[in-house]
This record gives structure tokens, sequence and C-alpha cells, in this order.
């Protein structure tokens, strides 16, 4: 059976220092940031981050 | 031989029932979903009675499709009871190979319905999201729900996660002959053993320290608390349930913020 495993975290797992990254601030039990290639993501083991992070308005950048 | 020919026909005849069930609390076997373990002494009266309900729907449309039911060897059958010096067994018999194109195809699509009937409450249920909603259609396999992280979505669920997890960390305590280690590691895959209980356990990203070497005074997530584990060379850590002590879930989330090249623009 597949554990759940989402492609945000494929994206992580499959770039090499990403995913050391992942584990660092994993065994640490903290929140931290993670860049692959230019997507930077927010790892967070609390819920309620998330939930505000979706609150927050997105931030808009012009194409110039 | 009478006694024989009853207990097949009894298994013919149940043997939708349990079709029926089997399906709906498996679930198609490719589906990534949770699969209740029922014992057998809870199986065969549910068995028994989604059977009676199956033949009574597929008799009534037999018999409104012009086929005629003959009741009489189908008791015979079923009791091994043929009357006096077994006069009528011939007659049950006869009744069976004169019809058996008819009795095959009654026997296949009741099957088939059965099977299929299963497969779709299943599928309705987890797409209705029934199992989280309601307890009374919950899937009797609690690692599923704690493993993909749905038992944060429960309705009755102390812990609520309205989205959808990213990942699993799991955290558990595996004893060797020397020590007690700590193992962590992002959960991939899980395993049941034929019981349906969990097996084993596969972990990515994992590392691991002696249980002993915990924290002395330092700060969580402070690099000297960091060292105290060392990452676990290799694809894949099978981690057997029956070595493990204790289990620790954590849910995690990774959030997408900006891109950096929409950063560097900006």
């Amino acid at each position: 059976m597949k554990a759940k495993i989402s492609t945000r975290l494929e994206n992580i797992l499959r770039d090499e220092q990403a995913r050391e990254l992942l584990r660092r601030h994993l065994i640490g039990g903290r929140d931290g940031q993670i860049v692959v290639g230019n997507v930077r993501y927010r790892l967070s083991t609390r819920s309620v981050d998330r939930v505000a992070e979706k609150s927050q308005p997105k931030k808009v950048v012009s194409s110039r | 031989m009478e006694f024989a020919v009853s207990a097949i026909f009894l298994i013919v005849l149940i043997l939708p029932g349990f079709i029926l069930q089997t399906a709906y609390t498996k679930g198609f076997w490719r589906w990534n979903s949770p699969t209740s373990n029922r014992s057998l002494s809870e199986q065969i009266p549910a068995g028994i009675v989604l059977a009676g309900v199956l033949h009574v729907a597929w008799c009534s449309l037999a018999v409104a499709l012009g086929y005629r039911i003959d009741l009489s060897a189908i008791f015979m059958l079923l009791t091994g009871a043929y009357g006096h010096d077994e006069a009528h067994f011939e007659t049950a018999v006869t009744a069976l190979t004169n019809n058996a194109s008819k009795i095959t195809l009654y026997f296949a699509s009741l099957y088939l319905f059965a099977a299929l009937i299963g497969y779709l409450l299943h599928f309705a249920v987890r797409r209705l999201r029934l199992d989280k909603t309601t307890r009374i259609f919950r899937f009797n396999n609690h690692w599923f729900y704690l493993l993909s992280g749905e038992i944060a979505q429960f309705a009755d669920s102390p812990i609520q996660i309205d989205d959808e997890i990213d990942g699993i960390w799991l955290t558990t305590v595996v004893h060797h002959s020397d020590a007690d280690y700590v193992y962590k590691g992002v959960v991939t895959d899980f395993f049941y053993d034929r019981e349906g209980n969990l097996d084993r356990v596969y972990l990515i990203v994992a590392a691991r320290r002696k249980l002993a070497d915990d924290r002395r005074g330092e700060e969580i997530g402070s690099p000297e608390s960091e060292s105290r584990y060392y990452p676990i060379e290799g694809d894949y850590l099978v981690l057997r349930y029956s070595e493990m002590s204790t289990i620790n879930i954590d849910y995690f989330f990774v959030v997408p913020e900006e891109t950096a090249e929409e950063e560097q623009e900006s």
C-alpha cells in the first residue's frame, strides 16, 4: 500500500540536495525552507501553518 | 454422496454473499484504499444474509425474464432429503443436468453482479468520503487511515487537518542486541500480513541513533541535537512492525512559496 507522498514532496525527494535538507529539517523537528530548481517550499509539521498560509493573499509578481 | 452434493450446492449458493463482502471490504486490488480485516465468524452470517438478498433479486429477475425456478429441486439439493428410498434424487439431478447452461448463466452473472456491486459500494464510500464522516462506513483498517493521514480528516478525530498532508514522518524504537535504536524516516509504502495486520514499513531519507543518546540540554533542532543521528545509506529502509516497540507519526506539509526566479525579477 502506498503511503501518502504528494507531488510537491516527490519533487523534493528527486533532488539529492533537497532530500538531504528535508532529512535534516525533519530530524531536527523544525520548519524550514527547501529550494528545488526555482521553486521554494516551506516545510511545516503543523497544519495550522498551512491554513495560515492559505489564508494569506498570494504575492503578485509582474512579469515585466 | 448426497451429503457432498448438498455441501457443494450450499457453497455455490452462499458464494455471492462472500464475493460481495470481499469486493466491498477489500476494494479493487489496484486501488490505494483501506481493506477491512474481518474474521470468518463475522463474515459467515453477513455472507449468508447477503447471498439471500442477492438470490431473491436474481430469482425475481429470472422469473420476470420468463425463466422457471424449480424450488423443490433446490430444496432437495440443499437439504439432502430426496424422499423415501431417495426416490427423488434422480429428479433433482436431472433438473440440474437438463438446465446446466441456464444454471451456469444464473450463477456466473450473479457472481459478477455481486463483485460489481461490492466494488461500486467501496468506490462510492471512498468517493463520497462517507468513511471519514460516518463511523459505520469506516473500514476496519486503522493502519491505512493512520499511515495515509486520513485519520486527521475523520469528523470525530481530535486532530483535524482539512487539507491533504504531503508526507508522513515516522519515528520508531527498534530493539537490537546491543541497544535500542530510534529510527526516523519518510514512509513510502506499508504492507499487511495474511491476517491483515501491519507487517512492514518502507522508509526513505532514514536516520537513526541510539535511544540512550538522548538530548542533554541542547535545544530541539540545534546542530548538537541533530548530530546524534546518522543517515542510513541506501534507497529504502525496511522495518518490520513486529520489531517496533513504539511508533510516533508526524504529518508534514510542504507549501510552495514564490519561485526563486520571480523573486530575482522582483
